[in-house]
């Protein structure tokens, strides 16, 4: 019954987001058994209240005061916005978090696309690199920082002793301690931890294509590169979209990679908007300050992600 | 407080993290310990040691579970939190400030006379935790933080028989460290570490009096004291005395602590005295054969006796369930048992009760000079967090960059946050 609600509210209104129980609540035009519905979603509905709603619009609220935690609140009005705005290390923030999101974004979904690729070629003989290389997006931020930070170390770190090693002393560089570097460094251990994901979601996207089709192009003389370029690369796009959404969002919000191996430094190198968020917060404790900024970060993420989520939603009616 | 509670969502995640406040008793003394290591270990013999002597009070001893490296955030979140707890353990004046001013601490005038507390501290360790007139705290650990420590066999290799006391002096040593194979200072200044060189240097150039007046905001981060004083951290950095910035920039003091005490490959690094316990216990080296420290150089012979010290004291909550209680284990803490126990975990007291007998040469050596120096509170931690964090970040730029004209601009931009965070 609920199925064929879906489709009937769908036509009606085609070129709204909404569909089906949210369409036919916001037009006020509920049916009989719709409180099955309403009762199914309550639990979830109830802790996104508690956990999400309510968190969010107190963080919104306390973005108005000036407020250190341990004083009583004075209104702020827009003081905090207007500061944040004009703060020199807010706009590093920003640059920052703008190189951090799409080097990450862009290299991870690279990586792991062509990795997906070169697999759907494949499959058997590259299961174990693809497990291997999906493992480390298992490894918790910590523990894989804590590993980078042994390889970026500048005297007895991995990477500057294989330098060392192959007579590349000259280009040996303490990676974490160099402003100009640090932020590659760090991109370079997240991007490690995250390519297993756009691997996974492009190599099902690859699987999803019909064997028939493949096999077809073999029989009329394809060649593998072709087979690559005109069939598994365009058919796996909707993957390859997954995977952007996700790592996107993900590298947004890191913060662990970035504590552990340069906590925002050298010279504010490495400090992206959620770290900056969180020295505010936590460390100056600057509360209606940080919260500004955090206001300023999700509508930077609900920017990001809210283009994408609508088309998910439209392509799944 | 009633406004604080449930009014965040910091608030509900730190209650969730603590997993529920402590619920205090007439006959339970809880205390928030946010030390870590010896230091940590150091309470928990205090408090097992009250017990016993109090066996009607329960001791408990509760953590924060936020906070990096910074325990002030842990502190604050706590508090945030609606977190109950009778005695906190502070070092940050500034802290302690914005605590009294906030009305979360009860003033100690009145258990400082039924204790008598000042036979075991002395007017200027009161005057510490004096703010309007009132007592707010009492110290019960001091330390040294213009001591440069360094290994014996490592500058006995270099030909050096007795540390300079005098800045040239000090600079000129770096050429016979570095032709011994050695790095003559090692500074980490990832985080923090970076400004223990600074202020020291600040003492030594401007006496304790005009680093007051900069704590307080009364002389300005562009005047030609701080100007100074880089230039003087400049001389030292053309001495060669340290590895590239970038290095010095990913490194912390632990670092510092392990290639200058454990592996013997730098000369000097400068530290509190904490580093005192790491030597002995984690090297196990013997203090004062194996390793020594001498007090920070003389720049200008006129502040020779400056030193930088730091302190840790212990404050009572306003909202402090057994405010008599806490009394009793402050007092404790200041008795010779206490200060016994303090001695054992190789710290020195301020407290007069305190058998210097029973201190290893090298706190014992320290413990004497917090009696006859110029002391003054460790400057970082005077500073509110936010400009001790601008404070941080220029002393990195400096590093990188030691010209005029950077020093100019970091000195202008330090000046501007406290313009901000003072208004």
């Amino acid at each position: 019954m609920l199925h064929g609600s879906h489709s009937s509210s769908s036509r009606q209104t085609p070129a709204s987001p909404f569909s089906g129980l949210a369409a036919r609540l916001l037009s006020g035009k509920l049916r009989k058994y719709d409180w099955v519905a309403f009762a199914l979603l309550a639990p979830t509905l109830f802790f996104f209240a508690v956990g999400v709603l309510y968190p969010l619009l107190d963080t919104f609220r306390v973005s108005f005061l000036d407020w250190t935690g341990l004083s009583r609140p004075k209104p702020a009005g827009l003081e905090n916005y207007i500061k944040l705005f004009a703060d020199p290390n807010f706009h590093n923030a920003l640059r920052v978090t703008l190189t951090w999101t799409l080097s990450c974004t862009f290299i991870s979904v690279a990586i792991g696309w062509s990795f997906a690729l070169m697999s759907g070629l494949a499959p058997k003989a590259t299961a174990p690199f693809r497990i291997v290389i999906f493992a480390a997006y298992g490894i918790s931020e910590t523990a894989s920082g804590l590993m980078w930070l042994g390889i970026l170390q500048p005297e007895f770190g991995l990477l500057n002793g294989v330098l060392r090693a192959v007579g590349l002393e000259n280009w040996t560089n303490p990676w974490l301690g160099d402003p100009d570097t640090a932020l590659w460094g760090v991109i370079a251990a997240y991007v490690w931890t995250q390519a297993g994901l756009p691997l996974l979601t492009c190599f099902a996207a690859i699987q999803a294509i019909p064997r028939s089709q493949i096999e077809a192009a073999y029989v009329d003389g394809a060649t593998n590169w072709q087979i690559l370029r005109y069939i598994m690369m365009p058919l796996s796009l909707p993957g390859v979209s997954i995977a952007i959404f996700i790592n996107l969002l993900n590298s947004l919000k890191a913060f662990d990679m970035i504590q552990i191996l340069t906590a925002g430094g050298p010279i504010r190198a490495t400090e992206t908007v959620g770290y900056f968020m969180y020295q505010e917060t936590v460390v100056y404790f600057k509360q209606g300050y940080g919260a500004a900024s955090t206001i300023v970060l999700l509508l930077a993420i609900m920017v990001c992600s809210l283009p994408l989520i609508l088309k998910r939603s439209s392509e799944a009616r | 407080m009633k406004f604080m509670v449930g009014t965040s969502a910091l608030a509900l995640v730190a209650s969730a993290v603590f997993g529920g406040a402590a619920q205090a008793t007439d006959q339970e003394l809880v205390i928030f310990n946010w030390l870590g290591g010896s230091e940590r270990e150091m309470i928990v013999k205090l408090e097992e040691g009250f017990e016993a002597k109090y066996p009607e009070i329960d001791v408990k001893d509760i953590n924060p579970a936020a906070g990096g490296d910074d325990a002030r955030g842990g502190i604050r979140t706590a508090l945030l939190a609606g977190e109950k707890f009778d005695i906190l353990i502070n070092t940050w004046p500034s802290l302690e400030k914005e605590m009294v001013d906030n009305g979360l601490l009860q003033p100690l005038d009145g258990a400082w006379e039924q204790y008598g507390w000042s036979s075991a501290l002395s007017d200027s360790w009161r005057n510490l935790s004096n703010h309007d007139g009132k007592t707010y705290g009492a110290y019960f650990i001091a330390g040294n933080r213009s001591g440069l420590w360094h290994r014996t066999d490592t500058l006995k290799g270099a030909g050096i028989e007795s540390v300079p006391t005098e800045w040239d002096g000090f600079l000129a040593s770096f050429g016979s460290l570095s032709e011994s194979g050695k790095l003559p200072v090692f500074i980490g200044a990832r985080s923090w570490a970076q400004t223990e060189w600074f202020e020291n240097a600040l003492l030594k150039t401007a006496g304790t009096d005009f680093a007051g007046k900069l704590a307080r905001h009364e002389a300005k981060w562009t005047d030609e004291p701080v100007k100074a004083t880089f230039r003087n951290m400049r001389d030292m950095l053309q001495a060669n005395c340290c590895a590239d910035a970038e290095t010095m920039l990913s490194t912390h003091w632990t670092d510092a602590a392990d290639a200058v005490l454990k592996d013997g490959k730098a000369g000097y690094m400068l530290i509190g005295t904490w580093v005192n316990s790491r030597a002995s216990n984690e090297y196990a080296l013997t203090p004062g054969d194996d390793y020594d420290f001498v007090q920070f150089p003389t720049i200008d012979p006129a502040h020779a006796d400056a030193m930088s010290v730091d302190g840790k004291n212990l404050v009572v909550m306003e909202n402090a369930a057994n405010p008599e209680a806490a009394e009793k284990f402050i007092d404790y803490v200041l008795s010779p048992e206490g200060s016994a126990i303090i001695a054992q975990y190789g710290q020195a007291t301020p407290s007069a009760h305190s058998d210097l007998s029973g201190y290893d040469p090298v706190v014992a050596k320290y413990a004497a000079l917090l009696q006859s120096s110029d002391v003054f509170f460790v400057l970082d931690d005077l500073l509110p967090a936010e400009l001790s964090g601008e404070f941080r970040v220029s002393l990195q730029k400096f590093l990188k960059d030691p010209s005029d004209a950077n020093i100019d601009a970091i000195t202008q931009a330090i000046e501007a946050k406290a313009n901000e965070v003072y208004r």
